[in-house]
C-alpha cells in the first residue's frame, strides 16, 4: 500500500511537455509511480479535472522573520507554494550577535514592514550563527525553506560599526569570507546584496558600503559551492542596471555562478528600458554567464490615505495642496468646510474615471468595516452620493485613515508583462513574500499567473507557466530532487482546479505577533499542497502536516548551467 | 547639457505601492531621459519653480530637477546625522 495516492489528475509535470492523465503514488517522502496505480493508499485524493503539478517554488521571498512563529509562511502554501527562498536582498536574520539584534530589527521595520512589536514579542533570541538559526526554523517547519544569507548581515557581524562607515580592510574581507562560508556549510543557498536598500535611519543598509574587491571575495566563495548571489540593483534607472547586470556577467564567468537580480518590472517610465536590460541579459547569456532578471506576476497598486500626501493628486491642484502643506487639522477642516469642499469635488472631476474604481482597503472603526473591499462605485450607491463625496465622508469619519487603492497603475501592461514572463531567460519570482506588510498583499502570485496569464489572456499554455516556476526555479537555484513530478523525486506537489485557480480579494488581518496585522491574500482553486510526501494543507482542512525541510539540503550538488529552453 | 528642459511628467506607481512622478528630460540634441522623483523631490520641485501646477513644469529647465533631487536627499543626510 501506498502512503498517498493521487488520482486521474491531469499531471503538468513541471518538464514543459504536454499534460496527460494519470495517478500519483507517494511512498514516505518520494513519488514512487505514476500511471495507472491498481493499489490503494492509506490517503487518496481525487484529482478528476484537477492539474497535478509539482509544488511551486517562490525564489524571492522575505519570510525570514515569520518562520520563527509560523512554520507554514501562511499563506504562501496554501497557494501552492511549497519552496521558498528567503534572506533577499542583503537582509537574513543570520548570522547576528546579541549586539546588533535591534540594528537588524530596525531594518526589516524598515525595509519589509515587520513591526518592532512583532519582533519583541514574537521572537525568543536563542541563535547566532547561520547553523543556529537553521535549527531554530526547522521547528514546526511544513514548507521547504531555501536559505540566503545577508551581504549586510555578515558585513555587520564582521565590521560591527564600522559596517556603515567604510570599505572593509583585507583582513576583514578575509574573515567575511570565513563567515560565508560557514554559512554555505550550513545550508545557505547563496549570498544576497543590495545596492539601494536604506535602514531604519535612512542610512544605506552595510552592503552598501562594500567595494568591488569586497563583492568579487565574497562571489568567489561562492563560486567554491557554486551558488548563488542575489542582487538588488537601482531597478529604476535602467542604465545603471544595465551596469550593475554587466558586473554580476563578469561574477558569473569568472566564479562560474549562478546571478541573479530583482525586481525588474515593466512601468509608465521605462517600457523601452525593459528591452534593452532584455538584450543586455541575452548578450550576457550568449557570453555564458547567468543573470536571471526576476518578474512579478502581479501589477502594482498604488494606495493612499488622506493623512499623507500622494502624488496620485498631483494633477488636482486643490488637493494636492491640503494634502501636501495641511497639517492633520487643516486636512480635516478644509474637507468640512462646504465652500472648499465643493471646490475639490468639482476639481475631481477632471479625474472622473479614477474615482468609481478606487478600493476601500482599511478603516479603523466597526461601522464602516461594512465597505472594506468594495470600490468607491459601489459604496457610493450603498450610501446614495457620488464617488468623491464617499471618499471625503469615509475619510472624515475614519480620522483621515480610510485607506484607498487605485489598483493596477504600473507593471500592468499585459502584453508586454505576459512576453517577459515567457521569456526564456526571465525567472518569474520578485514575489517579497513576508515583506510589505503593512502596504500590500504579496502572496498569490501564482494564483494570478494562472488566472490572468494563463486562463484569461492564453498568454502561455499551463504547461509552460508550471515549468517556469517549478523545474526552472529548481535548476537555477540548485535545488536537487525538486520541481519535476516524477518516480523518485520529492513528493511537493500542489493540486489545483484550472479554471478556478486565483488570488482572492486582498485582505487586512490581525496575526502578526504583538496584535500586529498584515494585507493578505486566501488562495483560490487551489486544492491540495504536499510537501515531502504529507499534505501540508488542503482546502477542505486547512494546515496540516510539518514535513518541510531545509534546501539545497544534502543532495545538492551545484547548480546546473542554464535552466532548460 | 545646459539647455536640457523638462518636456513631460507622468505618474506611475512605484515598486512599494506608492505614486512616483516620472519627469522626461529633453537635451539640446532631441535625446531625452526620464528621472523618477518621489513625493519629497516633487514636493521640492514644485517648491523650487514656484508653483503649484505641475502642468506649468514642461519647458523649464533641468536644473530644478537637480537641484530637487538634491534637496530630497538631504534629508537622508539630515536623519543620519
Amino acid at each position: 500500500m501506498y502512503d498517498l495516492v493521487i488520482r486521474n489528475g491531469l499531471v503538468v509535470d513541471g518538464s514543459g511537455l504536454p499534460a496527460y492523465t494519470a495517478d500519483v503514488a507517494v511512498s514516505g517522502d518520494s513519488i514512487a509511480r505514476i500511471g495507472k496505480v491498481a493499489e490503494r493508499g492509506a490517503r487518496e485524493i481525487d484529482a478528476e479535472g484537477k492539474v497535478v503539478a509539482p509544488g511551486f517554488i517562490d525564489p524571492h521571498t522575505h519570510f525570514d522573520a515569520q518562520m520563527l512563529w509560523d512554520g507554514y509562511a501562511k499563506p504562501a502554501l496554501s497557494h501552492g507554494v511549497t519552496t521558498i527562498v528567503q534572506g533577499n536582498c542583503s537582509l537574513s536574520l543570520a548570522p547576528l550577535k546579541p549586539d546588533h539584534r535591534m540594528r537588524l530589527v530596525g531594518m526589516f521595520n524598515q525595509i519589509e514592514e515587520m513591526p518592532l512589536k512583532a519582533f519583541r514579542e514574537g521572537v525568543v533570541w536563542d541563535w547566532e550563527t547561520f547553523s543556529e538559526y537553521i535549527a531554530r526554523i526547522r521547528k514546526g517547519l511544513a514548507i521547504n525553506v531555501a536559505p540566503l544569507v545577508g551581504h549586510s548581515v555578515i558585513r555587520l557581524w564582521v565590521m560591527n560599526d564600522a559596517a556603515t562607515e567604510r570599505t572593509a580592510t583585507d583582513d576583514e574581507i578575509e574573515e567575511m569570507k570565513a563567515v560565508l562560508r560557514e554559512c554555505l556549510d550550513a545550508g545557505a543557498v547563496g549570498l544576497s546584496t543590495s545596492y539601494v536598500d536604506m535602514d531604519e535611519k535612512l542610512q544605506p543598509v552595510p552592503s552598501r558600503y562594500a567595494d568591488a574587491r569586497e563583492v568579487d571575495a565574497l562571489a568567489s566563495v561562492l563560486g567554491e559551492y557554486g551558488r548563488m548571489l542575489q542582487i538588488v540593483p537601482e531597478f529604476y534607472d535602467p542604465d545603471l542596471t544595465i551596469a550593475r547586470l554587466d558586473q554580476l556577467a563578469e561574477l558569473s564567468l569568472k566564479y562560474g555562478i549562478p546571478t541573479t537580480f530583482s525586481p525588474l518590472f515593466v512601468n509608465a517610465d521605462n517600457i523601452d528600458a525593459v528591452d534593452r536590460v532584455m538584450d543586455r541579459v541575452d548578450e550576457q547569456f550568449a557570453r555564458g554567464a547567468r543573470i536571471w532578471p526576476q518578474v512579478q506576476t502581479r501589477p502594482i497598486d498604488i494606495s493612499f490615505c488622506f493623512a499623507v500626501p500622494s502624488l496620485l493628486f498631483i494633477r488636482l491642484r486643490s488637493w494636492y495642496q491640503i494634502m501636501r502643506f495641511g497639517s492633520h487639522d487643516e486636512i480635516v477642516g478644509a474637507l468640512k468646510d462646504k465652500e472648499t469642499r465643493a471646490k475639490l469635488e468639482a476639481e475631481a472631476g477632471e479625474l472622473a474615471p479614477l474615482w468609481p474604481t478606487l478600493i476601500l482597503r482599511q478603516v479603523k472603526t466597526d461601522a464602516n468595516q461594512k465597505y472594506v473591499g468594495k470600490t468607491l462605485g459601489e459604496i457610493a450607491e450603498m450610501r446614495g452620493t457620488s464617488p468623491v463625496a464617499a471618499m471625503i465622508d469615509l475619510s472624515l469619519e475614519e480620522d483621515l485613515q480610510a485607506h484607498f487603492l487605485s489598483s493596477s497603475m504600473g507593471h500592468d501592461n499585459d502584453e508586454k508583462v505576459g512576453g517577459l514572463l515567457k521569456h526564456p531567460r526571465v525567472h518569474i519570482g520578485a514575489s517579497d513574500g513576508g515583506a510589505h506588510i503593512l502596504s500590500f498583499s504579496t502572496y498569490g502570485d501564482t494564483g494570478y499567473l494562472f488566472g490572468h496569464f494563463v486562463r484569461d489572456l492564453q498568454a502561455m499554455r499551463i504547461e509552460e507557466a508550471v515549468k517556469k516556476i517549478t523545474s526552472d526555479t529548481a535548476s537555477i537555484w540548485g535545488i536537487p530532487d525538486r520541481g519535476l513530478i516524477q518516480a523518485g523525486m520529492v513528493a511537493d506537489i500542489t493540486v489545483f482546479d484550472p479554471k478556478a485557480i486565483d488570488r482572492g480579494a486582498e485582505k487586512f488581518v490581525q496575526d502578526v505577533p504583538g496584535d500586529g496585522s498584515r494585507y493578505v491574500r486566501d488562495s483560490l482553486g487551489v486544492d491540495t499542497v504536499i510537501v515531502g510526501g504529507g499534505v501540508a494543507w488542503s482546502a477542505d482542512k486547512g494546515y496540516q502536516d510539518q514535513r518541510g525541510d531545509v534546501l539545497p539540503g544534502a543532495r545538492a550538488e551545484a547548480p546546473e548551467l542554464m535552466a532548460a529552453e | 547639457m545646459s539647455g536640457a528642459v523638462i518636456r513631460e511628467i507622468e505618474i506611475a506607481a512605484a515598486h512599494d505601492g506608492v505614486a512616483e512622478l516620472i519627469v522626461t528630460l529633453e537635451f539640446d540634441n532631441g535625446g531625452r531621459s526620464l528621472v523618477t522623483l518621489d513625493e519629497v523631490a516633487a514636493g521640492k520641485l514644485l517648491e523650487l519653480h514656484g508653483t503649484d501646477d505641475p502642468a506649468e513644469l514642461p519647458g523649464t529647465s533641468w536644473t530644478y530637477v537637480r537641484d530637487a533631487l538634491a534637496a530630497s536627499s538631504g534629508r537622508y543626510a539630515a536623519a543620519a546625522e
